[in-house]
């Protein structure tokens, strides 16, 4: 049984943001320390999240990217190269399509290492009261960062031992 | 190269990710585009649509996934040349070594830079010119 290495696991999603940062928004990142709390004002303010299921055999997880709107629409423009002023739902599926690329990164660089991380799908919350943020106000490590658009989060739901049932 | 006034059919469930792709077409000079949500969708654009001539697909998307789409189109003999040129974030071994065992021309990992797209699409010509 190989249990996710916290440091590998922190890191691989890490590097995944600066690459989707740099390529995709066209943007130096640069990304502070892990916190082990969720900053609650992420849950306050209009917020946009990117979330993926992170699976492996023994373990489930989750990642997910927050921008608050504004800092979001300014990170759309520079990935679409327009202007973009309001959050249309055409817009919103950016935040998945950066979470997958994210999540894409760290599961090709996990699996290297012996993981057994599966396909996922990303979901987009724009919802404030979504009941599925509930689940990232706990067991979630928060990391800011900071890039030529505005400062975001990633928030890593600490991977949980999956029960194994014996016949 | 590809001539630019190829049609490309861009399939992916994302709306911005095809927009980004189209973008990235249009620097390197294409102009004419077809988009599609996922694969079903993209079937049917491929069958009624005959000037479509370059496929760019997402992989990974639900209902009918870029590789199962690969599939589908290289089992039509109408359409076993038609290059087709997978997207994916999750570029392990054994999923390029699988597209490429389904017909693949060419893949490109997200994200991917203008050069990058060009380069794959440079390589994918080459492939199917031989």
């Amino acid at each position: 049984m190989q249990l996710i290495d916290r440091e590998s696991y922190h890191k691989a999603f890490i590097d995944g943001v600066i690459i989707m940062c740099e390529v995709m928004c066209q943007s130096s990142v640069q990304n502070g320390s892990l916190d082990n709390k969720s900053p609650e004002s992420l849950f306050v303010v209009p917020s946009i999240f990117g979330s993926i299921q992170v699976d492996t055999d023994f373990e489930v997880a989750s990642a997910t990217i927050c921008f608050n709107q504004t800092t979001y629409l300014k990170a759309m423009e520079r990935v679409l190269e327009s202007t973009c002023d309001t959050l249309t739902e055409d817009l919103k599926d950016g935040v998945a399509e950066m979470m997958n690329i994210i999540f894409g990164h760290a599961k090709k660089e996990l699996n290297a290492k012996g993981q057994t991380i599966k396909l996922a799908i990303p979901k987009i919350i724009s919802d404030i009261n979504n009941s599925a943020l509930e689940d990232l106000k706990i067991n979630t490590s928060t990391i800011p960062f900071q890039s030529d658009f505005g400062t975001f989060h990633l928030l890593i739901g600490e991977p949980i031992k999956k029960e194994i049932t014996h016949v | 190269m590809f001539d630019p006034a190829t049609k490309i059919l861009i399939v992916d469930d994302m709306s911005t990710m095809r927009k980004m792709v189209m973008k990235t077409c249009q620097k390197i000079g294409f102009t004419d585009f077809a988009e599609a949500a996922d694969g079903v969708l993209a079937w049917e654009a491929v069958q009624n649509d005959k000037k479509i001539g370059l496929i760019i697909s997402d992989w990974n998307m639900p209902n009918c996934t870029g590789l199962d789409f690969l599939k589908r189109v290289r089992a039509d003999a109408r359409f076993k040349h038609l290059p087709f040129l997978l997207v994916t974030a999750e570029a392990e071994k054994h999923q390029v070594i699988e597209a490429i065992k389904s017909g693949c021309s060419g893949y490109v990992v997200k994200p991917f830079t203008s050069e990058q797209l060009s380069g794959a699409l440079e390589e994918a010509h080459k492939r199917l010119s031989k």
